[in-house]
């Protein structure tokens, strides 16, 4: 090559040297390469790792973690590996910086820093098995409803819509109809962000339909406006045949009725409007009330039922009495209500196995219970005597603001009553036997046997007699059963038959045991355990009084729970009776000596301040809304014979016996004892349906009375107030009796000014009385005079009667009544005088005449003005009546225009308006009269026999009447057995017998063609319509009738031919 | 005041058979007395004779409204009804909605029934048939125009129009001073 460089050839120099390397074969190699190149790469990589790995574990590294290494050191073998902080081995990195313009290299050694790695929780790691890559993609698991399913892409096997209940059977007819769409047709119901994939498309055949429909559509403005909204509507989903089902949609037909109850039931019915639910508008509100209003209490029974533990504790938490009693008052609503119920309504076995139930055996409910029980009691009073209540409220109010109250209507008692007595058999049949031992251990279980008792024997009569107040017994009892304790509940019983015993006997007696009653009320209460903690505080006497009343009464409980009978209850009573004898003895001490001696006095007093005490140790011991009641009835006990007794006073018709015991009863702080007997005795006339009753006592007295008892109510209210506080302590009971004392001075002061005063009104009242009379005789006597003379003249009397009328009733402020009435009689008879010239059209015009004289004599409008008026009222008249007609022509030439203009809008349809008045109009039935006197009500009368003859009787005279043979001539020639009739001329003897058989020959052909061929208008004359064609009816009727008779003429005339001529037919 | 002329009644009646059909004729002629439909300041009005009789002592341009309002006559010659015309097409309506208590109160406020607020829905109602709309309750709310059959109802997505909406009684409010 280099010699044959630079040669020279044909006049140039050569230069040679290899030539360049072709770029494609260049780049073949460089291909070629660069394939090899990654292979041999990863095969280097896959060792690298391991090597270094190996080079550490030589190292002593294992995992990247040196042991025992302090940090900073350097990896033996590794350049930039170093142990860092917690002897992980990383390495020393040099890092790249940019620093504003100039770049400068960081080196970053682990060591000298504290890292931020954060292990993974290895647990995490081991249950998460590494996903593969192809799994990356994440998922969302979604709910299993519809929608995601559906979302999903997952559809479920079409399903044909259930069929809803539909009003008529055309709407099934069309709801098949529309079931029967292609079954591919998946329904995304709900689905408002449609996925287009989903969407069944069959757009064509609805455009077309719509617009058509447009076309034909073609109207006001408003059809631009509807234009442009369906253009609208089908842009914006255009996507049509979106095949949504119908969720709640209802189709109704066209004989839909439009109506509030129809619409309710329906909604009732249909469970699958759910959104009804939140309707808001205030008559649905209504609806819903009274949709819901039977659920409330059955909720309420239930949650007492479950909650019955619970509630103890609420009761006992003194924190919230307020509240709990509140809360009380409403689940006792229920109980109360119930137990009301029943006592009313069952039978006395009901009775026994509901009120066990309703106690449910629980001991903690006891107290509760207790309450309730009062709470109920109240209210059966508070009903029977709402009226009288009435004047008291305020003060009823104040008495009670912290007890339990219940209002209950008695319509709602008796529904809950009903709802009880729906609910309750069951329950009560299975749980009765296991209650019926544990009857007698609880009061209030005794009182509710009692009460059923009552009820079995006159439960209604006792209520009435209760009401009026007649019984001595019964009308004690609502105060007693308000205030009562558990106790007091049970003994009050004991009263019961005692008293009603009683009042066969004389008051006297009676009153007497009806002490002897209180006492024994008192005593009981005292248990067991509260006597023992009474003898420590106060005097020794009680305890020994009273103990012998305490067993009896348990003897009496325990009998209780064995039989309920009344007898036995009466022996009780009687026992009890007696039992308390001592105990009255001690007490009437007491009363004879207190009245004059004041020195027993204190004994009395601690003697109840020591049953304040008593009470209030029970108070702990009891659950709060007891203690509460207790409480607020400690001071009553001081109060209410006070309020009582001018109660009493102010009873005028109060018996002599009563009288001294009030005497006795004056300014005596015993009247706790004779508590319950004064209530009774005050409330004879009226009853006290709250269980203070103070005030309502008194409503009933003489009105003297009430006011001054009014007083006195607030002012034992003041007492109350006062009292509660201080109870306890000596002095208080020192306080107490002074006080008491004072306020008796003033009750009595009160009492005889109230009858200073009631004498004042009952004076002025007799004086009324005794001049009234007089004055109307005076009256009398010149309204006769004037009225004599008036009466004869006529005409005139009228107004002269009216100035008698006005003269008499000018000085006289109360005439006596027969003569007003008198009076008035002939007064009115003139007023309704008919006086002739006001009748008619004139007559009214000089009728206003005459009213704007007034009736003023002078101008008096008689027949005399009528006459020339007439004439032109008469004009008058007619040019008005012949406007009015031009009206009316008008008009109705407008409205045939306008029903012209109808029935070319509508065609066929709108005929004339007046066969569909016709249908429209409504006749009522109920004011139709049968007026036999008028023709067309003949249609109303029932055809007797004719048209009842039965199918047989027909058929029979059917067969008869083609049995018989003709009636013929030959036949009858024959009997005649005239030969020269034979010869003669037949038609000379014709006529003569034609008329005789005429009638009913014709009457059975008429037959005859009518079996044959059965009337269609027959059946028109059975029905009995008031509606329809009564005039056809009733021709066709007379047509009848007149068969009826012809009938049974052809019966009598048949058997006579049968009789007749027999012999010779054959 | 003066009577309708043909071309007005026209139109009146081919509007107002739109919600009660044939019974205008119920309307025109009644049994209970004389009644006319008189057209007032482009408004048609139902009365009795009696009032129109007593109408004719007040001056045309001193009288605003008599018997009860219909509707008025637009500039174009068309005819609109009024909401105040509720009370005779409630009782004749042949083609009734009514709305869910949900839906109610947008209807009132002037909005179109979407078919998620269709209660219920007289059957075979045709499309642009008017009728006239009811709460669940059968209170007459208002009437419209169907914008779908009943059998389209059926089947259209919750948010679609079924019935367009022409008068509510929310108007009693929102158009207080155009209502005579």
């Amino acid at each position: 090559m280099t010699v044959l460089n630079k040669s020279k050839w044909k006049g140039g120099t050569l230069q040679i040297e290899p030539a360049k390397e072709s770029f494609l074969h260049k780049l073949a190699q460089e291909r070629q390469l660069e394939q090899q190149r990654p292979r041999r790469d990863t095969d280097d990589k896959h060792p690298n790792a391991p090597k270094l790995l190996e080079s550490f574990s030589k190292a002593g590294v294992e995992n990247f973690t040196m042991k025992a290494a302090v940090p900073g050191t350097e990896i033996p073998g590794h350049k930039d590996w170093v142990v860092s902080k917690y002897g992980r081995v990383l390495p020393v990195m040099q890092l790249r910086r940019k620093k504003g313009t100039k770049t400068c290299t960081i080196k970053y050694d682990p060591s000298k820093y504290c890292h931020n790695i954060r292990r993974l929780d290895p647990r995490t790691a081991d249950a998460d098995p590494p996903t593969p890559v192809a799994q990356l993609t994440w998922q969302m698991n979604s709910g299993d409803d519809d929608i995601s399913r559906k979302r999903r892409g997952e559809f479920p096997p079409y399903r044909p819509p259930k069929p809803k209940r539909t009003h008529t059977d055309v709407l099934e007819s069309i709801r098949a109809a529309t079931q029967a769409r292609p079954a591919q047709v998946v329904s995304c119901a709900k689905l408002k962000n449609h996925q287009p994939m989903n969407e069944f498309v069959p757009a064509n055949d609805k455009r077309p339909a719509q617009r058509r429909e447009r076309a034909r559509y073609e109207d006001s403005d408003s059809e631009e406006e509807m234009r442009r909204l369906v253009a609208l509507e089908q842009s914006s989903h255009n996507a049509p045949g979106r095949d949504v089902q119908d969720d709640n949609l209802e189709v109704v037909g066209d004989d839909y009725l439009v109506k509030f109850g129809g619409a309710r039931q329906k909604r009732r019915g249909s469970l699958m409007n759910q959104d009804e639910d939140d309707y808001d508008s205030a008559d649905t509100d209504e609806l819903f009330t009274s949709r819901k209003r039977p659920v409330p209490p059955r909720e309420n029974i239930s949650g007492e039922r479950t909650a019955a533990p619970k509630r103890k504790l609420g009761e006992q938490d003194k924190g919230t009495k307020k509240t709990a009693v509140l809360s009380k008052e409403a689940e006792e609503d229920s109980t109360g209500t119930e137990e009301m119920a029943t006592s009313r309504k069952l039978s006395l076995p009901q009775k026994k196995n509901n009120i066990p139930e309703e106690r449910t055996g629980k001991a903690k409910r006891k107290t509760k219970e207790d309450n309730g029980g009062s709470t109920e009691m109240m209210t059966v009073h508070s009903e029977e005597d709402e009226d009288e209540t009435d004047s008291a409220d305020s003060d009823y109010e104040a008495m009670f603001a912290n007890v339990t109250r219940l209002e209950i209507s008695l319509a709602d008692l008796q529904k809950l009553a009903q709802e009880s007595l729906e609910k309750r058999p069951p329950p009560d049949a299975r749980v009765s036997p296991a209650r019926v031992p544990k009857r007698g251990t609880l009061p209030e279980d005794i009182l509710a046997a009692l009460l059923g008792d009552d009820g079995s024997d006159d439960k209604r009569e006792a209520k009435k007699e209760k009401q009026k107040g007649r019984r001595v017994a019964r009308t004690r009892l609502p105060p007693f059963r308000g205030t009562a304790t558990l106790d007091e509940d049970a003994l009050k019983k004991t009263d019961v038959p005692e008293n009603t015993k009683d009042k066969s006997d004389g008051s006297s007696s009676s009153f007497d045991e009806e002490a002897k009653a209180a006492a024994a009320v008192r005593r009981p209460r005292l248990s067991p355990q509260r006597e023992q903690k009474q003898v420590s505080p106060d005097s020794e006497e009680l305890p020994v009084s009273r103990k012998p009343s305490l067993p009896p009464q348990k003897n009496i409980s325990e009998e209780r729970t064995g039989k309920a009978k009344r007898k036995i209850k009466d022996d009780d009573d009687e026992r009890s009776k007696e039992m308390s004898v001592p105990s009255e003895e001690d007490e009437d001490e007491v009363d004879s000596a207190e009245s004059d001696d004041e020195a027993v006095f204190p004994n009395v007093t601690r003697l109840e301040i020591s049953l304040a005490y008593l009470r209030k140790m029970a108070k702990e011991k009891r659950a709060p809304p007891d203690a509460r009641v207790t409480s607020a009835r400690v001071p009553k006990g001081g109060i209410l014979p006070e309020d009582d007794m001018p109660a009493f006073l102010g009873d005028s018709s109060s018996e002599d016996e009563r009288e001294a015991k009030k005497e006795k009863q004056k300014g005596s702080t015993v009247a706790r004892t004779r508590l319950p007997p004064f209530r009774g005795t005050a409330t004879l006339d009226e009853e006290a349906p709250k269980t203070t009753g103070a005030p309502q006592n008194t409503t009933g007295e003489s009105d003297a009375s009430s006011s001054s008892s009014e007083e006195e109510a607030e002012e034992a209210e003041e007492a109350v107030a006062l009292r509660r506080p201080r109870l306890s302590t000596r002095e208080e009971e020192e306080r107490q009796r002074k006080d008491n004392k004072r306020r008796l001075a003033a009750v009595e002061q009160r009492r005889k000014e109230a009858q200073e005063h009631k004498k004042l009104i009952q004076g002025a009242l007799a004086n009324l009385d005794a001049v009234t009379p007089k004055t109307g005789k005076h009256i009398v006597f010149n309204f006769d005079d004037d009225d004599e003379p008036a009466a004869v003249a006529a005409d005139d009397s009228v107004p002269a009667r009216d100035k008698a009328r006005a003269a008499a009733s000018g000085p006289r402020l109360f005439g006596s009544s027969e003569d007003e009435e008198d009076g008035d009689d002939e007064e009115d008879g003139g007023r309704f005088h008919i006086r002739p010239q006001f009748e008619g059209q004139a007559g009214q015009k000089l009728m206003e005449l005459q009213s704007r004289f007034g009736t003023d004599e002078r101008f008096r409008m008689d027949s005399r003005f009528l006459e020339e008026e007439e004439k032109e009222d008469d004009k008058e008249e007619s040019e008005v009546k012949t406007s009015v007609a031009e009206d009316e022509d008008f008009l109705q030439e407008e409205k045939r225009r306008n029903m012209s203009i109808l029935q070319g809008l509508l065609g066929h349809q709108a005929t004339s308006a007046k066969p569909s008045a016709k249908t429209k109009t409504f006749r009522d039935v109920s004011a139709l009269h049968y007026d036999p006197s008028r023709e067309e009500h003949a249609a109303f009368e029932s055809k007797a026999d004719s048209n009842k003859k039965s199918k047989s009787a027909r058929r029979k005279k059917r067969e008869e009447a083609q049995k018989l043979p003709e009636v013929s001539k030959e036949i009858f020639y024959d009997v005649s057995g005239d030969l020269k009739a034979m010869f003669g001329p037949a038609a000379v003897q014709k006529p003569a017998e034609q008329p005789k058989a005429s009638w009913d020959e014709e009457e059975e052909e008429e037959e005859e063609k009518d079996e044959e061929q059965p009337a269609p208008e027959e059946p028109s004359g059975f029905m009995f319509s008031f509606f329809g064609d009564e005039i056809q009816t009733a021709s066709e009727h007379k047509e009848y009738k007149a068969e009826s008779i012809q009938a049974a003429k052809v019966m009598r005339a048949r058997g006579y031919f049968d009789v007749g001529f027999s012999p010779q037919n054959r | 005041m003066r009577p309708l002329t043909e071309e007005e009644t026209k139109t009146f009646f081919e509007k107002l058979s739109k919600y009660i059909g044939e019974n205008i004729k119920l309307l025109v002629d009644r049994p209970d007395g004389t009644y006319c439909f008189r057209l007032h300041n482009n408004r048609v009005y139902y009365m009795s004779q009696n009032i129109l009789k007593l109408s004719t002592n007040i001056s045309r341009d001193k009288l605003v409204s008599v018997g009860t309002c219909f509707g008025k006559f637009t500039k174009t010659n068309k005819f609109r009804l009024h909401i105040t015309a509720l009370d005779f097409l409630a009782p004749y309506a042949k083609f009734k909605v009514w709305v869910k208590p949900g839906a109610e109160q947008s209807f009132l406020y002037g909005n179109h029934i979407l078919k998620s607020g269709l209660g219920r829905i007289t059957e075979n109602t045709m499309q642009y048939q008017g009728v006239v709309v009811y709460s669940m309750a059968d209170v007459p709310l208002g009437f419209g125009v169907a914008a779908k059959t009943t059998q389209e109802c059926r089947r259209v997505d919750p948010m679609s129009i079924v019935v367009f909406h022409q008068a509510d009684v929310g108007e009693f409010i929102r158009n207080e001073d155009a209502l005579t």
